[in-house]
């Protein structure tokens, strides 16, 4: 079974997606901030993450740069799914690995899996 | 041979010497003449003096006596002669006096053989033949010796109260002299008396004659005061060493029993040394100890002069230094003016600072100047004579008198030259000493160096000056020229102030209009995402089946919350349009399968509608273009969409087709509700959708259009619009260029309403 971190500070949303992606058949972890997500993704390994960029405390791009020292999550596919639609975020995101970037109020859950499936080997 | 002979020796040899000297040097001037027949006379008396010292029998010591006084007989009227004729004194009075004097002087010449006059020899103290003196010897020595010198000294006396300068310092001398001269001689009378006094005075009498001599050859004399301080110094360390000797010659005796024996020698490796070096240390003291107190005046003066001239050096301000130079010779000199002058741009002198009011400021006796650059020495006007003679030149004697006349209307009793880089920058103008002393030797010595060391401060500080004002002319022109400059800069700098704060405050107001609107879209899409994610599902099955109502009702939720987001999405692209963030990514792109990219979108909504889509394809194909996909995609899409919610039957048809050789165009014609010709233009500003639209299309922002404007226009196209009136459809026409330069980064300012 795949496993995937979403890394959501909005309850609602957060319980949204990993509804869906459970019932696609992914094992779901949750994180609501970036110290509470390296932990999480360390222990579990997960083979995707869905990053959020407006955390509490620091922004998903702390997430993004942090795991770069990491050797065992460095090179988790990260999907960044969040309303900031910011030019200078996006590129930081690409910069930093980022496999995609979109924006949540516009995709339908059902959407994002469908981009899920293509990072997902 | 006894010292007294000797004694008459040194005499003779010195008088002849002297006579001879002058006798050669000129015969025509009557103060040389006197003086030569002065020193026969003198010759005279030691030549038979001598012989009389040596002579063995009474006979010939009684025969030379009598010549010997005929000798000194004529001493004294020569004297007299000789010293009216060096004060060119020729009145009546004095030429009486002398007439007299001759007289008496060959009334007494014819005596000389009398016993009257020497009435034998005898032997007295150590003298086997000493002359007795008869009656007619007491009257000529009170005539001829106490009347006729003092007469002499008197008119000496005179001559020196009412004299300056070098005359009376000769005068001086010649006092001095005489006054060693014949109290030296009159020892000589003491045993002709009996009184029992040896004539240890004989030896200065050469002295006398040559004091006498100097005082007349000499033009520029030296100071009495250094030669009695050389003289004090060397009889001093004379006596010390005396001292010395016969100590030493003591301590032998009563330590070692004798001069020569060995322990003798050893002590004398010892304090022979010892002895130098005393010497030196001797020396020193002595000197020092004369200049503290024996010779204080000159000690200070001279000092005075020699610290001038070190610190002249450390000076550069042209004030200054011509200040001190000044106050410090008036002072030390004891001067009744000093004055320098500078030399102007004619080549004459002018003053630097008044001193006395009645003088002339400028100097401009071109001899003087000629004078200076040939002999570069200071130049003493009681010399101007001396100078002339020495000239064969007549032109030159006459320009000599000429200077000398002049230097006596400026009251110039000195001049000094200023010379550096081998031109005369300067004078510097020397009166009279206020003691009427004239200027010795070492004075003119030490105003010489003085008056280089001078020349090198004054040139330097003129140049120091120069460089000065030049500096400051240039900073005064600098400033002016750049008054012009400052100004504008001011005005510039005020006017980019003024805009820059503007801009921060546009700034300011624009960055809080985009963060309330990031802020607030981000706060409206959380909830957004919620309800469209949850009714998808829902539409999915994902939470169970739904009767068909609930279907229906769920969709409408889905699509309200969808419409929602989009309106979102327009404000943020407006909120960055407005600011001028947008950035086109410039990509190649094919026209036709944006079209049917674009025509696919729309389908679904179009068929629901129950419309039509048609899409003509362009008779030769487009090539590709450069532009960015998204944004060309966005403003097509908002138009067919547009042409789709306002169109209730019919459809849209679109058609793409070449305009000419760098344009294409995009025809979209709906067979809507049309736009009112008023509101033709209105329709692409921002927020207005026309009043059939309005009333139509509920869920149109009003920025579709707006949005699609600006991206076409990005691209360097153009949007039209055609409509003929309500009900009867629009034309929107897209032109694009094929090739063109695309700016990537566009800045807007919102077109106001």
């Amino acid at each position: 079974m795949k496993k995937v971190l979403i890394i959501e500070d909005e309850k609602i949303l957060s319980e949204m997606y990993r509804f869906k992606f459970t019932k696609e058949g992914y094992e779901v972890f949750a994180a609501i901030e970036v110290g509470e997500a390296l932990k999480l993704a360390q222990e579990h390994k997960p083979d995707l993450i869905i990053l959020d960029i407006l955390l509490p405390k620091e922004s998903g791009i702390a997430f993004l740069e942090k795991r770069q020292s990491m050797e065992a999550i460095k090179d988790i596919p990260v999907i960044v799914l969040s309303n900031f639609d910011d030019k200078e975020t996006k590129e930081k995101a690409f910069g930093l690995g980022a496999k995609d970037y979109l924006i949540k109020s516009n995709f339908n859950p059902k959407d994002v899996l469908e981009r899920m499936k293509l990072q997902i080997k | 041979m006894n010292f007294y002979a000797i004694a008459a020796l040194i005499n003779m040899i010195t008088s002849l010497l002297l006579g001879l000297f002058v006798f050669f040097k000129n015969k025509k001037s009557p103060i040389n003449n006197t003086f030569v027949l002065l020193s026969l006379a003198v010759f005279v008396w030691s030549i038979f003096y001598l012989l009389w010292q040596i002579s063995t029998d009474r006979a010939s010591a009684l025969l030379y006596t009598r010549l010997l006084s005929i000798g000194s007989t004529f001493i004294p009227i020569f004297y007299l002669h000789w010293v009216l004729s060096f004060l060119e004194i020729k009145d009546k009075k004095s030429k009486a006096v002398l007439f007299f004097g001759y007289l008496v002087t060959f009334l007494f010449l014819t005596m000389s053989f009398s016993p009257l006059f020497i009435r034998g020899v005898e032997k007295i103290l150590v003298f086997d033949f000493w002359p007795k003196a008869g009656p007619l010897y007491t009257l000529y020595l009170l005539i001829s010796y106490a009347g006729l010198v003092g007469y002499g000294l008197y008119v000496l006396a005179k001559n020196y109260l009412t004299n300056t300068g070098l005359k009376r310092y000769q005068i001086r001398y010649i006092i001095f002299g005489t006054i060693i001269g014949f109290f030296g001689g009159a020892t000589n009378f003491f045993l002709w008396y009996n009184i029992k006094i040896l004539p240890v005075g004989n030896v200065v009498v050469s002295l006398y004659v040559f004091i006498l001599f100097y005082a007349m050859i000499k033009y520029r004399l030296m100071d009495i005061r250094i030669i009695a301080r050389k003289v004090f110094i060397y009889f001093g360390i004379a006596a010390l060493t005396y001292g010395m000797f016969y100590g030493l010659i003591w301590l032998y005796y009563t330590a070692f029993g004798g001069l020569f024996t060995t322990p003798a020698y050893l002590l004398g490796v010892i304090i022979a040394p010892l002895f130098v070096a005393l010497f030196y240390t001797a020396d020193n003291w002595l000197k020092d100890f004369a200049n503290k107190y024996l010779f204080v005046s000159l000690y200070n003066y001279q000092e005075t002069i020699n610290k001038l001239i070190d610190g002249l050096v450390s000076y550069i301000d042209l004030d200054k230094i011509i200040n001190l130079i000044v106050g410090t010779i008036k002072k030390t000199m004891q001067l009744d003016r000093v004055d320098v002058f500078l030399a102007d741009a004619n080549g004459d002198y002018q003053i630097f600072k008044i001193d006395i009011q009645d003088i002339s400021a400028s100097i401009k006796n071109r001899f003087l100047v000629k004078f200076f650059l040939k002999n570069q020495k200071p130049l003493v006007r009681e010399e101007l004579p001396i100078l002339s003679e020495n000239s064969t030149n007549e032109k030159e004697k006459k320009d000599f008198a000429k200077l000398s006349d002049y230097m006596a209307k400026i009251k110039a009793a000195v001049c000094l030259p200023l010379i550096a880089n081998k031109k005369l920058i300067g004078i510097i103008v020397l009166g009279s000493k206020i003691s009427r002393d004239p200027y010795t030797n070492e004075d003119l010595n030490l105003l010489n160096v003085l008056s280089k060391q001078a020349g090198v401060a004054i040139e330097n500080a003129l140049q120091y000056k120069q460089i000065q004002e030049f500096g400051e002319t240039l900073q005064e022109k600098v400033y002016e020229q750049t008054k012009d400059i400052r100004k504008k800069n001011t005005y510039l700098l005020k006017a980019a102030q003024e805009e820059g704060a503007r801009k921060e405050e546009a700034e300011r107001i624009s960055k809080s209009k985009t963060e309330f609107i990031s802020i607030v879209s981000h706060q409206l899409r959380t909830p957004l995402t919620a309800i469209r994610g949850y009714t998808s599902m829902l539409k999915d099955g994902d939470f169970g089946g739904l009767s068909e109502e609930a279907d229906n009702a769920i969709n409408y939720i889905h699509e309200s919350s969808v419409g929602m987001i989009k309106l979102v999405n327009s404000l943020l692209a407006v909120s960055r349009l407005e600011k001028g963030q947008i950035e086109l990514k410039i990509q190649d792109i094919s026209i036709e399968d944006l079209l049917k990219e674009c025509v696919r979108d729309i389908k679904l909504v179009a068929d629901d509608k129950g419309l039509y889509i048609k899409y003509n394809k362009p008779d030769k194909p487009i090539p590709l273009i450069s532009g960015d996909p998204d944004k060309l995609k966005q403003a097509i899409g908002n138009i067919i969409n547009n042409a789709i919610h306002y169109t209730v039957e019919g459809g849209v048809e679109i058609t793409l087709s070449e305009k000419d050789a760098n344009t294409f165009c995009i025809q979209i014609k709906d067979t809507g509700i049309g736009i009112d010709k008023e509101d033709a233009q209105k329709i692409f500003k921002s927020f207005s959708r026309g009043k059939s639209g309005t009333e139509m299309y509920t869920q149109g922002t009003g920025l579709g259009l707006y949005v699609a404007k600006n991206f076409i226009e990005m691209h360097n196209g153009k949007l039209l619009v055609e409509s003929e009136g309500r009900n009867k459809g629009s034309v929107f026409t897209i032109e694009l260029p094929i090739k063109s330069n695309i700016e990537t980064k566009h800045d807007f300012v919102l077109t106001g309403d």
